[in-house]
């Protein structure tokens, strides 16, 4: 199962991590070019590590509930839940 | 609620821009050759990424077609090489499963360096994900290549690209019965770029400067990633869209 979780980045930035059964699945996300949809669509993120774990930073001033909406339908419209993912 | 309607805009000829009818208007004017995305891969069985150092790079290629990857004996027919944008984020490496790996400098692909590129199990569930990307953007592509072969130019195409994308995005949210995050994303694209459907392709030419640009983001085909997954040559029509 998939899931989505934002925290605390630093002053300026939060940050989302996706992970499947618990593994981080930032491999397939960004082989699925996650960035550059998301900068298409004006969201701007970039892949950073934090304590060990890879997720992708916004900004803060980005609505926190647009970044879970986006990130889950990116999930859902290349259907990561299906395939092998890393 | 919205409604797929709501989400369509218009494509050159006055048709709405729903994803059927763009299909419908490529099958009117000639369906685009087969580009059915299959691959054994899809069936390999799931590996973990164990974080091996990525074993010793090469510099680039001098450009030769048909470039060998002498580990493997895997042949493209196009070399990646010749194409300014994947030759800056790959590195030739014989001992990779398809010749090339991630230049850990690109800052589009470099931190796939890390991954062990000669290792099989790794590297089909890196060329799953992209298989399974291209065949999620498969409607888009023949859309363009059918806009193509029916000798369109470079700047319709890329609005007709641009405005597929957006309806696409919105699209999936009704999809899947998500109206809170249709909303947000609408509410997004109004306070970013005063547009419901999101970026528009004058917007995007401003951005980026030419329609080629505009095409290829709308695209978004990275024909890095994909000559280290050993599908470069299938996807290659791809990467001279936008060129």
């Amino acid at each position: 199962m998939i899931q989505i979780s934002i925290k605390h980045y630093d002053d300026n930035n939060d940050m989302v991590f996706i992970t499947k059964d618990g593994n981080e699945i930032w491999g397939t996300m960004t082989m699925m070019q996650f960035e550059d949809d998301m900068d298409y669509f004006g969201i701007p993120v970039r892949l950073e590590e934090k304590d060990g774990q890879k997720g992708y930073v916004f900004s803060n001033s980005i609505d926190k509930e647009l970044i879970r909406e986006e990130t889950k339908r990116f999930v859902e419209a290349h259907k990561l839940e299906s395939i092998t993912c890393f | 609620m919205a409604t797929s309607a709501e989400v369509s805009g218009t494509l050159p000829g006055g048709t709405q821009a729903t994803p059927r009818n763009a299909l419908l208007q490529v099958l009117r004017n000639g369906a685009p050759p087969d580009s059915t995305v299959s691959d054994p891969a899809l069936d390999s069985p799931a590996l973990s990424v164990d974080g091996k150092s990525p074993p010793g790079y090469t510099e680039g290629a001098t450009g030769d077609a048909g470039e060998i990857a002498d580990g493997t004996g895997f042949t493209y027919k196009q070399n990646p090489m010749d194409n300014p944008k994947s030759a800056k984020d790959i590195l030739k490496n014989p001992n990779a499963v398809y010749g090339y790996s991630p230049n850990p400098l690109s800052e589009r692909i470099g931190r796939f360096a890390e991954f062990d590129w000669t290792d099989k199990d790794i590297v089909a569930r890196a060329r799953e994900a992209r298989l399974q990307y291209h065949k999620d953007n498969e409607s888009m592509y023949n859309i363009v290549k059918g806009m193509q072969q029916n000798g369109l130019t470079v700047e319709e195409i890329a609005r007709a690209a641009n405005q597929q994308r957006n309806v696409n995005r919105l699209q999936s949210y009704i999809d899947t019965g998500n109206m809170s995050g249709y909303e947000k994303a609408v509410e997004s694209n109004m306070r970013i770029f005063h547009n419901k459907f999101g970026m528009t392709a004058d917007q995007a030419f401003a951005k980026y400067g030419s329609w080629d640009i505009v095409l290829a983001k709308a695209m978004s085909a990275n024909a890095g990633m994909d000559a280290c997954c050993g599908l470069y040559d299938d996807f290659y029509y791809l990467y001279s869209m936008g060129r």
